[in-house]
């Protein structure tokens, strides 16, 4: 997979107009916060509540957004999609595939784009 | 730019706040709410003070109240009170304006960009952005 698929730099700092403090204390944060948030989901995922599961995967999707890691966001969709259709099944089969990309993401944010 | 304008950033997400503030914050003073119901009593708050905002930036799936609802609440308040209309803009990763076309004045997607931001900017705030 491209690195910038996991996390694209460049785009987070045109987007933050080349501020790179305020990106570092961003990215900074972001491991813990996303790290928090996907064991929250997999937690959820050992009950049943698929509005719950869906929340939180769009919670994930949308830093996965603001932070320019498409790959994440990606199968941060299909887990909410899957939990909006009512399909607890697929939603809890993917969580591993959620899991291994928010481990490849947070390493390349911890590099800052480097592999 | 005009230094006075007030705004309204709607998130559940603390790292999704931070970033809109920090985008936004280039040409309003912000202000910040974590759900839809504390975005309602805000906006609330700020009229009664003889200070409304300006601008809202709205995103739509939150906890408690969402964006939608939120939006639903803020336009019958207007109607109700005779309020001008505040522009309200939601703020997406993937979610469309089905069930509030026509209440809103756009679509922001998430990454948030000082591009995408200023693009609608210009044309709400045009003596602004000069």
């Amino acid at each position: 997979m491209p690195v910038t698929q996991l996390f694209d730099r460049e785009q987070l700092l045109e987007n933050f107009d080349n501020d790179e403090e305020f990106a570092e204390s961003i990215l900074n944060d972001a491991g813990t916060e996303i790290a928090k948030e996907v064991e929250r989901l997999k937690a959820l995922c050992v009950g049943e509540d698929l509005a719950a599961i869906s929340m939180n995967a769009h919670t994930i999707k949308g830093m996965a957004a603001n932070l320019c890691t498409p790959a994440l966001w990606e199968i941060c969709f299909k887990v909410e999609t899957a939990a909006k259709d009512g399909d607890l099944e697929s939603a809890r089969s993917l969580l591993p595939e959620l899991e291994q990309t928010a481990k490849n993401t947070l390493e390349v944010i911890l590099n800052r784009g480097e592999i | 730019m005009k230094a006075n304008l007030k705004a309204l950033i709607v998130d559940d997400s603390d790292m999704s706040r931070r970033i809109a503030a920090r985008i936004v914050s280039r040409v309003f003073a912000c202000d910040l709410a974590e759900d839809g119901s504390v975005a309602v009593s805000k906006y609330k708050e700020a009229i009664d003070s003889g200070e409304p905002y300006d601008i809202i930036f709205m995103d739509v799936i939150m906890p408690e109240m969402d964006g939608k609802e939120a939006v639903r609440t803020i336009r019958e308040h207007e109607e109700n009170t005779g309020q001008q209309r505040t522009p309200i803009i939601m703020v997406s990763a993937s979610e469309t304006l089905e069930g509030i076309e026509g209440m809103v004045n756009g679509l922001l997607r998430k990454a948030l960009s000082k591009d995408a931001l200023d693009e609608i900017l210009r044309d709400l705030f045009p003596e602004a952005m000069n």
